[in-house]
């Protein structure tokens, strides 16, 4: 296994610089091919996000995608779609770098393909734009932002939450069942068990890319949580060669977007993003496999579905804001995805857990879990302790300090910089105590 | 008209790996029964056991996108749905690859003779009406599987009557096409807009938002209601603009004080003060407590719509064999 390892990375590099090479060439004739049409689109798309011309002009050497086909048929929604296709469209033209030579090397490393770094990610400062278009993903319906693309803004009627509720309990059991059915649940033990060459932590920087290519093509936060699921859940019975393992994730995230996104991104999308290391036929072929193994089951709940629920029922006791209690609760709920560790706990578990850290996070001084909480989640403090440990780890930066993307993600203002705050070192031993009946 | 000749297993569906042509060799397809909402339905035979089932077959789009959405999630929300009786029944997947070597996908269901639209219709061609009794456990059925359904966390989306499946001899009814269903969570978020066929979407879908949930169903089972009563659909508009018009028509124009909100809908503006016709007048030949249920179902502001689940306990079904349906 060591042997291997140490392998690896000299392959790795061997294969890597033609691809770049490749690659390289590839946009340079894409800019050369470059008509009055394309040109003429893209300005039409970059006006609609006046403030992306400013990004553009300030990187004005980043090279353009090619453009897609024109024959690609409409699909459900397609109308809606257009403003945040189009923006979608806008940012990747304006905001894409390709991997470089340095980060090649570093991802040789863990596993071949090259990918989008986040630095380059997140190295132009937040635009307005997208504060309000990437806060609509996370607000909760009453606190629903005005967006770029939709005015006026949409109301709520909030009779409509109240008649949910008369089905709330019903969909939260039936939940619950799904969480634990041994079918749609993947193993916490698969690296050892079923894997040979894949590790925790190439899934780490599996999981920490997912973040990035979500962020780059707005999918909303289920897209994510199911991704991951779906990856955990394959690894669980096939083992996966290391140059595989981010075409699992590609897949799976098509799948997921498929099944959640108004809008999914193309099979030539998620081809790209990862510098055409995969063919769209191995896409559609890996695709077809994650499918057949899951056996179609792909609503299974995750931990943002718990999250939701519990946020919504412990705002009503908490003052301040309920955005900064989504967006922390998000953060430390994405931050556990990267530990291979957190699998063996549930996502219900996993979600009543962040709510208590990211209680704790806003008023250190109050014990965070409550009668109330207990009775929401069904789950005794003492039940939580290792989880909250483990996420509280991940918030300390104990664990996968070098894989920045979530905590990069949530620096910025549309996210009101909670990875920023600052967090108690210790838990007092007190909280972890089970309330008095 | 065939009927079901042997009682499905309760097993899982299973999902196994073959050519187009191989699925194909399985099955012995006698007529082409219709169109779900992304490919051919046929009535076919299953050649080793000689039952008759229903296949549905995945339309390839033209630029290959491997699995459709819509796919995707009729079979994993089928997944989670098919052991209701009310919910048709996946018996079987198959995955195989056609000529071209784009996937396919076959779905196998319990074959039901009949849908509901046809049936109607063959009552309206015999200028008759449904019994009430007919139309009493044929919405108690439907009332049940859509509490069902919704008491997955899953919105249906379509509700009309091609896509509620029978069979004429048990009188047994089933939800099906689920190709636009979607899971919810609570609470709500943002869906897509105009997803609903016209003339069983709910005024709220129709005004824009987004943020609907179950009573989107709900106004399409009222709608179905109506229609059974009276052969007719209720509100039958050919554009959107024409749906709500006709909607407000005969409902009366709807304002801040009976539905609060709806002046902040985005589709929202001045229409026509309409006064509202009585229901009677409407869909004449109920009785009291079917008014009273049919009114619950169309109120305009959703969260007063009634529940599917509460539905199943309002006087109008007192006199249903609860157990036998």
């Amino acid at each position: 296994m060591a042997g291997k390892e140490n392998a690896a990375p000299v392959g790795a590099l061997g294969v890597a610089g033609p691809r770049l090479t490749r690659a390289a060439a590839k946009r340079a004739a894409a800019m050369a091919a470059e008509g009055p049409d394309d040109a003429k689109r893209r300005r039409v798309a970059l006006g609609e996000l006046p403030a992306l011309a400013n990004n553009a002009a300030l990187a004005p050497s980043r090279p353009v995608k090619p453009s897609k086909p024109a024959s690609r048929p409409a699909r459900p929604g397609a109308s809606e779609a257009c403003g945040p296709a189009a923006a979608a469209e806008a940012e990747r033209c304006a905001s894409f770098s390709p991997p470089r030579a340095a980060d090649a090397e570093s991802n040789s490393a863990s596993y071949s393909p090259p990918r989008t770094t986040a630095d380059t990610a997140f190295s132009a400062p937040p635009r307005a734009a997208d504060a309000e278009s990437n806060s609509a993903s996370y607000s909760p319906p009453l606190a629903t932002a005005d967006t770029a693309f939709s005015a006026p803004p949409r109301a709520v009627a909030p009779a409509d939450l109240q008649l949910s509720g008369s089905y709330a309990s019903d969909i939260y059991t039936y939940l619950r069942s799904l969480e634990v059915d041994p079918q749609r649940r993947s193993r916490s033990d698969y690296i050892e068990a079923v894997q040979a060459d894949v590790t925790a932590h190439m899934r780490s920087i599996l999981v920490d890319w997912l973040v990035e290519v979500a962020e780059e093509y707005k999918l909303v936060a289920d897209t994510l949580y199911l991704t991951i699921s779906y990856v955990d859940r394959f690894l669980s019975v096939n083992a996966l060669g290391r140059d595989k393992l981010q075409l699992l994730g590609v897949a799976s995230m098509l799948i997921a977007a498929k099944f959640e996104e108004i809008s999914p991104p193309h099979p030539e999308d998620f081809c790209y993003i990862t510098d055409n290391t995969y063919t769209k036929e191995e896409l559609l072929k890996m695709e077809s496999d994650i499918l057949k193994l899951l056996k179609f089951e792909l609503g299974n709940p995750t931990i943002k579905t718990f999250l939701r629920r519990f946020i919504r029922s412990a705002h009503e006791d908490k003052k301040g804001s309920i955005l900064l209690m989504e967006f922390l609760g998000s953060y430390l709920a994405e931050l556990s995805l990267l530990d291979y560790g957190c699998l063996r706990f549930l996502p219900s578990v996993v979600a009543a857990s962040v709510m208590f850290v990211a209680r704790l996070t806003i008023d250190p001084n109050t014990n965070p879990w409550n009668t109330k909480l207990q009775k929401m989640t069904g789950y005794k403090v003492s039940e939580l302790k290792d989880c909250i440990v483990a996420i509280h780890d991940l918030q300390l930066n104990r664990k996968c300090p070098s894989l920045t993307a979530i905590r990069d993600k949530y620096k910025q203002h549309k996210f009101k910089c909670v990875s920023l705050i600052l967090v108690p070192v210790v838990i007092p031993t007190s909280y972890f105590e089970d309330l008095a009946e | 008209m065939a009927t079901i000749q042997n009682k499905p297993t309760p097993t899982a569906p299973s999902t196994t790996t073959g050519g187009g042509l191989r699925a194909m060799d399985l099955y012995e397809k006698l007529e082409k029964v219709g169109e779900g909402t992304y490919g051919k339905v046929y009535k076919a035979r299953e050649k080793a056991t000689g039952r008759i089932v229903a296949l549905k077959k995945t339309r390839l789009p033209e630029d290959d996108e491997g699995v459709p959405p819509t796919a995707l999630r009729e079979v994993s929300l089928l997944r989670m749905l098919s052991q209701d009786p009310h919910v048709v029944r996946l018996l079987d997947l198959k995955q195989g690859v056609n000529k071209e070597g784009q996937t396919i996908l076959y779905l196998v269901f319990e074959y039901m003779d009949t849908d509901l639209k046809k049936f109607i219709r063959g009552y309206r061609a015999n200028h008759e009406k449904i019994p009430a009794q007919t139309v009493k456990i044929l919405m108690y059925q439907l009332c049940k599987g859509v509490g069902f359904v919704h008491g997955r966390g899953v919105l249906h989306r379509d509700l009309k009557p091609h896509n509620l499946l029978m069979d004429r001899k048990t009188m047994a009814l089933k939800i099906a096409d689920l190709g636009l269903s979607r899971a919810i969570t609570v609470p709500v978020k943002k869906y897509t807009h105009e997803i609903l066929t016209l003339w069983y979407r709910a005024p709220e879908v129709l005004l824009g938002a987004t943020h609907y949930s179950t009573p989107v169903d709900i106004w399409s089972v009222g709608c179905i209601f109506a229609e059974l009563v009276t052969n007719q659909p209720l509100f039958p508009g050919d554009s959107e603009l024409q749906q709500l018009l006709h909607i407000f028509k005969l409902l009366g124009t709807p304002n801040e004080e009976m539905w609060p909100g709806v002046g902040k809908l985005p589709n929202w503006h001045v229409y026509p003060q309409w006064k509202p016709t009585k229901l009677s007048t409407l869909v004449p030949g109920l009785d009291s407590d079917g008014y009273d249920l049919l009114e619950k179902m169309l109120a305009y502001e959703p969260g007063k719509r009634v529940s599917a689940k509460k539905a199943l306990e309002h006087p109008y079904f007192n006199d249903v064999n609860k157990e036998v349906y």
